[in-house]
């Protein structure tokens, strides 16, 4: 029995569906034929994974340079306006008027780099009265004091320098061996 | 030809004298003025064998970012001694100053008495004043 002119026309409607099919599988995989961005559109990449891989095209770099540019200025703005505020708050916790910020070298003879050690500030003042008492500056005595040279901060420092020099220049203490240095 | 000769001759005599000439010498010094304000020298007196009472010496020296010093004795025996605290506007100056000290260089530093805290602080560099 052979098939009947509608197995047939059913036969033939089948291939042409398969045919179909096959044209658009063929046609989605071919990387030439991606849509184009308009220029009014947002750009997207296009990715070439026929020349080199992980290279990317936009089809418009002036609209997508924008909008970077327009990105960038509002994260910015925000960020600016955010910080003023905060300083303002800030100002206005601590009740302080807005001053003239203080010279780098004020401020630095007004930060109290390291706590006040009060039995290192006597046993370094003990050190130069023995040293003046005696009329002379040793190796030992600078020794002896720099062991607290890092338990003094630079006033004490410099209350010790103004005694030790002091009695220098005064001819009144010969200093023999390492300079007094703290 | 032969008038010349004697002008070559004297000419190729001087020409030893002229390799060995030297330029403008002044022998290192130490000098402390009188009340101890102020202090000038040059690093150049080490190599000083004149013979004197007292050795005479310049220096500085100091931590890094920390209190510098500048120091000497005179061939008196007169010694000077100031500091430079981190807080003077002439900190970051006598630092730069400091570190440039060597051979040829002239020192001069002044006190504001009763403070040892330099007051000022002066440098120089020179042909003359090379060891």
């Amino acid at each position: 029995m052979g098939p009947g002119p509608s197995n047939i026309l059913l036969i033939g409607v089948i291939a042409v569906q398969i045919a179909g099919f096959g044209l658009l599988w063929t046609r989605v995989g071919d990387p030439g034929d991606q849509p184009v961005v308009a220029s009014g559109d947002p750009p997207r990449p296009v990715i070439d994974v026929g020349s080199v891989v992980g290279a990317t095209r936009f089809p418009d770099e002036e609209l997508l340079r924008e909008s970077v540019r327009a990105v960038i200025k509002q994260e910015l703005d925000a960020y600016l306006a955010e910080r003023e505020q905060s300083q303002d708050r800030a100002v206005a916790a601590a009740g302080a008027s807005k001053r003239p910020a203080a010279s780098p070298a004020r401020a630095a003879a007004q930060r109290p780099d390291r706590p006040r050690d009060p039995q290192a500030v006597e046993a370094s003042r003990a050190i130069v009265d023995r040293a003046l008492a005696a009329g002379i500056w040793t190796d030992a005595d600078s020794s002896a004091l720099l062991a607290y040279k890092f338990q003094l901060n630079e006033a004490e420092r410099v209350e010790l320098l103004e005694k030790i020099f002091g009695a220098i220049n005064s001819q009144r203490l010969k200093p023999v061996g390492s300079l007094p240095s703290l | 030809m032969k008038r010349f000769i004697p002008w070559l001759a004297a000419a190729a005599g001087l020409v030893p004298a002229l390799a060995g000439a030297e330029g403008d010498y002044v022998p290192g010094y130490v000098y402390v003025a009188p009340g101890n304000q102020y202090m000038y020298g040059t690093f150049s007196n080490r190599y000083v064998t004149t013979p004197t009472t007292h050795r005479s010496y310049i220096g500085a020296g100091g931590y890094a970012n920390g209190l510098i010093y500048f120091y000497g004795q005179d061939d008196g025996g007169r010694y000077f001694y100031c500091y430079v605290p981190t807080a003077s506007p002439i900190y970051q100056a006598a630092v730069d100053i400091k570190n440039t000290l060597g051979n040829g260089s002239l020192l001069s530093v002044e006190r504001v008495p009763p403070s040892s805290e330099c007051a000022s602080v002066y440098s120089a560099k020179a042909s003359h004043y090379l060891f």
